[in-house]
């Protein structure tokens, strides 16, 4: 039985991946924390009684409701022909890479051109020690430069550029050169020249309207206001409102402060006093229960294991994982 | 093939006007599954239940709400929704000018290429000055009934306008505190530079590429084909040693690796 | 293990990401692209052309069929 591939919760504030960036042969233990956030309500799907609804799955044909044990992924290689592909063939194809950032190459941080950037994700130190971390942040950021990798997760490939800024490591993912169309793919015509006149008078249109900073506030949601001052309205007029026994969790992710959550990961584990030898930190992050290993699941056991680089790990059993982090705390 | 456009608009400023069409930079690579009925291995259908009473509510008669939290819900109906809606628009309407690097890619979302839409005199002039002033605009328009905010900036000869996220939706690396630690030693700091510059190389992308992707696909023409499948093994873990030793013998290697180079 | 001790895949998973023909919420490893227009949808929601082999969106998928 394959271990499990990283967290499944996606919601701000949880890990997006946890692994372990290489650079030589030093490792930096790292989470992969989302560098954003919606600032808009969600729309929810409800019933016309305002019950909030859930998304099932049934047959195409007689309309049976699948459990999500039922369904499967199929790449379709013709028309409705599918090869089915689970998650455990998909991790086997690169064992070497869905766990570690590999830094082989690093470049001038101002080289990356920028249509190829496309998520960024904070690095929250992962380990017992923020050590490496930091020298690796320091060494970057007063260099200047960015460390460039590939890594798998979730059945896909990602190039990334490792950056830091004020202290703080971070990823950006990139898009494949062969994802990014060129001039000639689109088919633009060639250039032609302008007349300068034109060219003077379109300057000065430009200056005109020329700051030296750039104000974020520029960039304001409009739609997400409008929404949002509709619902303030109706619920302070209580015009359809509906209370309702709403199961938690599809998207309840607004609450989270995610600026303090992120803080709390980037102390790492070093806050912990020098010379301790507790690797625990990282453990308690989640759940704030640091020795109740029985009722964890595989996935968060495997975590630990991970935090604690555990030997063997991904080979154990989720009773061989407890006793082995029980070792190692 | 050229790429068909998007999306055709008008840049405006001032009095500038240039008509332009919008195309996608980004092609869509990724290897994509369709989630099937494991008995049947046929495409399954989604629907909407009422998971209280296991009903299943048709696409129509669903209805759109928000949560206020403690369990209130606030309904909005057709009406309203579509009061929401920004007024259609051509305009691609650029409010402001900064020097580049201001915006970072922090904010960065999709890339489009600007194609010249009729007078190409008009564009070629938009992307000379853009060149010659070194800024980069900041614009707002109105594309499939969704508000864009982006970056309109020269590539080259060409334009492009990059999507970015909107104010709030980017936690800036200044909002956040550092990890904090012992102070780094001098010997470690020295050594970690080393291997750096040893590692340091001009950027070139185009050596990268997605075998990942290209495995899947192999992967699926062998099941098709039933043939056996060969996983590649798991290398094994490098041993625990001090950051100091570490990056000592990195340092040695990767000095190596370049002479054999 | 038994079944009932896995955990739900991430492709069943709510996400960040939003299909705009569905609205169906999911994370972002599963996203497709439409050519015709770029907007982010589901593999349930969009059509492969067979012959170009491009993905279109239902919307965009009409629009062609109507050409």
């Amino acid at each position: 039985m394959p271990e499990p591939e990283e967290l499944p919760d996606e919601s701000p504030g949880r890990p997006f991946w946890s692994g372990t960036l290489t650079f030589g042969l030093v490792s930096v233990p790292v989470n992969f924390m989302a560098a954003h956030r919606s600032n808009r309500v969600s729309l929810r799907m409800v019933s016309p009684e305002g019950q909030p609804l859930a998304r099932r799955y049934f047959t195409s044909q007689d309309e049976k409701l699948l459990d999500w044990e039922d369904i499967v992924r199929g790449y379709e290689i013709e028309k409705d022909q599918f090869v089915v592909v689970d998650d455990d063939e998909l991790e086997r194809l690169a064992p070497e890479r869905t766990r570690d950032i590999d830094l082989r190459l690093f470049v001038k941080s101002s080289d990356v051109d920028p249509k190829y950037f496309d998520r960024a994700y904070y690095l929250t130190p992962g380990g017992s020690s923020t050590k490496a971390y930091r020298l690796l942040a320091k060494v970057m950021e007063d260099t200047e430069r960015a460390g460039i990798a590939t890594f798998v997760m979730r059945a896909k490939e990602y190039l990334v550029a490792i950056l830091a800024e004020n202290g703080i490591l971070r990823a950006e993912t990139l898009r494949f050169p062969d994802e990014i169309r060129s001039v000639a793919d689109i088919g633009l015509p060639d250039p032609v020249k302008a007349k300068p006149a034109e060219i003077r008078k379109i300057e000065k249109a430009i200056e005109s309207l020329r700051e030296d900073a750039f104000k974020p506030k520029e960039l304001v949601d409009r739609s997400a206001q409008r929404l949002n001052k509709l619902v303030a309205k109706k619920a302070k007029s209580g015009e359809d409102v509906v209370t309702v026994d709403s199961e938690p969790g599809e998207r309840d992710r607004k609450v989270v402060d995610l600026i303090e959550i992120l803080n709390r990961s980037l102390k790492g584990t070093a806050s912990a006093k020098p010379g301790a030898k507790s690797t625990k930190s990282g453990v308690t992050k989640e759940s704030g229960r640091a020795d109740d290993l029985d009722g964890l699941s595989k996935a968060e056991l495997y975590e630990r294991a991970q935090q604690l680089n555990v030997p063997g790990r991904s080979g154990m059993s989720k009773k061989d994982l407890a006793a082995a982090i029980r070792r190692s705390a | 093939m050229a790429a068909r456009a998007i999306w055709k608009g008008q840049i405006k400023f001032g009095d500038v006007d240039v008509p332009v069409k919008l195309y996608s930079a980004v092609q869509d690579r990724s290897v994509h599954f369709r989630l099937l009925d494991g008995k049947r291995k046929e495409p399954i259908k989604q629907q909407m239940v009422n998971p209280e009473s296991g009903d299943v509510v048709e696409y129509g008669d669903i209805r759109r709400a928000v949560e206020t939290g403690s369990g209130e819900l606030v309904m909005l109906d057709e009406k309203e929704l579509t009061t929401l809606e920004p007024e259609p628009s051509r305009e691609i309407d650029v409010i402001r000018f900064v020097p580049p690097n201001e915006i970072t890619h922090l904010w960065y979302d999709r890339p489009y290429y600007l194609g010249p839409d009729d007078s190409e005199e008009g564009y070629f002039a938009l992307a000379q000055a853009l060149r010659n002033k070194e800024l980069e605009g900041v614009a707002r328009w109105v594309m499939r009934k969704k508000e864009y905010v982006g970056a309109l900036r020269a590539d080259g000869d060409y334009l492009m306008l990059i999507t970015l996220r909107h104010a709030g939706e980017v936690l800036q690396p200044s909002e956040l505190s550092p990890p904090e630690g012992r102070d780094l030693e001098k010997r470690e700091l020295e050594m970690a530079k080393r291997l750096v510059a040893a590692m340091e190389d001009e950027l070139d992308l185009d050596a990268f590429k997605d075998e990942y992707r290209e495995r899947v696909l192999e992967l699926v023409e062998a099941k098709a084909a039933g043939k056996v499948v060969k996983f590649p093994k798991a290398p094994t873990k490098k041993g625990e040693q001090s950051l100091a030793d570490a990056l000592e013998k990195s340092i040695a290697s990767a000095g190596k690796r370049r002479k054999s180079a | 293990m038994a079944k009932g001790a896995m955990r739900r895949p991430y492709w069943l998973e709510d996400g960040e990401e939003t299909c705009e023909s569905c609205t169906h919420t999911f994370v972002v490893q599963v996203v497709v692209r439409c050519s015709g227009c770029d907007a982010a949808g589901c593999a349930q929601c969009v059509v492969r052309n067979w012959v170009s082999h491009e993905v279109l969106c239902s919307e965009c998928r009409q629009l062609e069929g109507a050409e």
